[in-house]
């Protein structure tokens, strides 16, 4: 057994180092690609540029749509965010604290917009957006995102409903609490957690989401997914692809990292636990 | 009583009514499209098997396997890394929590981002081809990226999708009882025998719903496709696509979405039907061991 131990640890270091390079290494690229100076490129054979400067992101930031895509980016998140926080919460709440007939089967939709091949679901969405006049405009892009929200947002709010201690609720209406103040005192503070964490992974999914913006937005509106991919697609720029991938990543991953635990707890789908 | 019940159903169905109105309503076109039905643009001329026959071309059938390949190999591949890693993990080692944060950062990465920085390692003169031939194991570069078998997509989706299925397996593992371990333990079972008779049935269930999730994602994709994928054969979305926005060939590309949404299931289903069998003979395989015992 201690030999075991031993083994193990000595695997954990190697796993760890091999782990740190798997991670490491493409992101200190493209942070490296993004520091490429205007006037000394970096090309083939170097193994690294010469000249780094913040040049390239002073350009990036005043000549291109960035900004533009930024602003499109964030109030559709922003939008989407508290528009399915809204459309989620008396769902979650009954999923949670109510246990109806057919929980199973109503959780199980719910969290069909994530299984579903995405562009399949945009393209089709964007079909029936352009018949009804929606496609091109800010609401049908949130419309869109909120489909894809609602399945983290419920999963999280039902979780965070479901940790709610049954004796606590019938204490307070012993005690003869009103409903308000039952909302406010107790539910509310009781999921807070959930509540942020929801925002806040629904907020991040809809400012990466791609295939729904690509198809509903452009050429319209730009966000900052659909301009990535004109620069690693038909217009390919190598220093901007980097900046702008590190403008769409860097922020999210911080706030992700700090919330990480409680989106861990209550993400992990509990039916992959015991049964299949 | 019966009043409280009518608000709960009430109160249930925002989100529901949203999700199933949105899906129902594209699935349904999908489908009715495919067979020149319910066109909401153009004119619809009635029930036909045409779009059927039309789409069924070489370059479909190409797509198909391509997407179905990636999508087999990637998915394996992860579950197969995935799973020690979540083992290694379960240990109580310092430090496994931080590893386990770092782990998880391609998660949170766009999938589209998570190509790109890959692309800068594997492409044409990138840095592992310049390593590798800088330590002498291959003379001239390695075409990764764009090539025609697909392996800069494989290692995108590898790349980005390992953190997802430790989410599911880890769970999985963590479930499994330390009581039920340290009784196997007392009654001498050696590493091997706890891995085969106790971890890989009670497990293998996470293993598999992680294997059908990354299936269906990969199958679906589009992003890294487009990115690093090869010129010929598209990825199936990749090709839907191009049918819409450069001929508007919407019947096309329903029946292509329909092949894709039913390959989804036929799939996923197959997959668990083996599990099913396979857990079954583990169990078998335990209770035999025990007995013998």
């Amino acid at each position: 057994m201690q030999k075991l131990k031993k083994i193990s640890i000595v695997l954990f270091v190697v796993f760890c180092l091999i782990q740190l390079l798997w991670i490491g290494a493409p992101v200190f690229m493209a942070v490296l690609w993004s520091l490429v100076d205007v006037d000394t490129p970096w090309s083939y054979p170097d193994m690294f540029p010469k000249k780094l400067s913040f040049s390239q992101w002073s350009y990036a930031w005043n000549h291109t749509n960035l900004k533009r895509a930024m602003v499109t980016s964030y109030t559709v998140a922003t939008l989407t965010s508290f528009f399915t926080l809204l459309i989620s919460l008396p769902t979650s709440y009954i999923l949670g604290r109510k246990k109806p007939r057919g929980k199973r089967f109503i959780e199980t939709v719910l969290l069909l917009p994530i299984v579903l091949p995405g562009m399949v679901i945009a393209l089709f969405v964007g079909r029936i957006f352009t018949s009804i006049g929606l496609v091109q405009s800010m609401g049908g892009i949130v419309l869109g995102h909120i489909l894809l929200g609602i399945p983290y947002m419920t999963r999280l709010l039902t979780s965070s409903f479901e940790s709610i201690p049954q004796d606590v609720l019938d204490a307070a209406q012993d005690l003869g609490t009103g409903r308000i103040r039952m909302i406010f005192k107790i539910y509310f503070p009781m999921i807070r957690l959930g509540f942020i964490a929801g925002t806040i992974f629904v907020f991040i999914k809809s400012i990466e989401e791609f295939n729904l913006s690509f198809i509903l937005g452009l050429p319209t509106y730009e966000t900052i997914p659909t301009m990535l991919y004109t620069y690693l697609g038909y217009n390919f720029h190598r220093t901007y692809a980097s900046i702008i991938s590190l403008i769409l990543t860097v922020p999210n991953l911080i706030i992700l990292l700090l919330i990480e635990q409680k989106i861990k707890t209550s993400l992990t789908p509990r039916s992959a636990a015991g049964k299949g | 009583m019966k009043r409280s019940r009518l608000t709960d159903y009430i109160l249930l169905l925002p989100a529901f009514i949203y999700v199933s109105l949105f899906l129902s309503f594209t699935l349904f076109m999908m489908i009715s499209q495919s067979f020149g039905l319910f066109s909401l643009l153009g004119e619809t001329e009635g029930f036909t098997l045409q779009y059927w026959k039309s789409a069924m071309i070489q370059e479909s059938f190409d797509s198909f396997f391509y997407s179905m390949k990636i999508g087999l190999v990637s998915s394996t591949l992860v579950v197969v890394i995935a799973y020690p890693i979540a083992l290694i993990l379960n240990q109580e080692i310092r430090g496994a929590r931080i590893v386990g944060s770092l782990i998880k950062i391609p998660y949170f990465i766009n999938a589209m981002v998570a190509a790109f920085l890959i692309i800068n390692i594997i492409a044409y003169h990138g840095f592992l081809n310049q390593f590798l031939m800088f330590l002498g194991f291959i003379d001239e570069p390695l075409r990764m990226r764009n090539d025609d078998f697909g392996t800069g997509v494989i290692v995108i989706q590898v790349w980005k999708n390992i953190p997802f299925a430790l989410l599911i397996i880890t769970a999985s593992i963590a479930g499994v009882s330390k009581d039920v371990i340290d009784a196997a333990k007392d009654l001498r079972a050696g590493p091997v025998r706890i891995f085969f008779s106790i971890y890989l049935p009670l497990t293998i269930s996470g293993a598999v719903t992680a294997h059908i999730l990354l299936f269906i994602m990969i199958f679906g994709d589009f992003a890294i496709y487009s990115v690093a994928g090869p010129i010929y054969p598209q990825s199936l979305t990749a090709r839907m696509q191009l049918i819409v926005s450069n001929f508007l060939q919407w019947e096309e590309a329903s029946v292509l979405a329909t092949v894709l949404i039913i390959s989804v299931i036929v799939v996923a289903s197959t997959l668990t039907f083996i599990s099913k069998k396979y857990i079954g003979i583990y169990e078998k395989v335990g209770y035999a061991e025990i007995k013998k015992d």
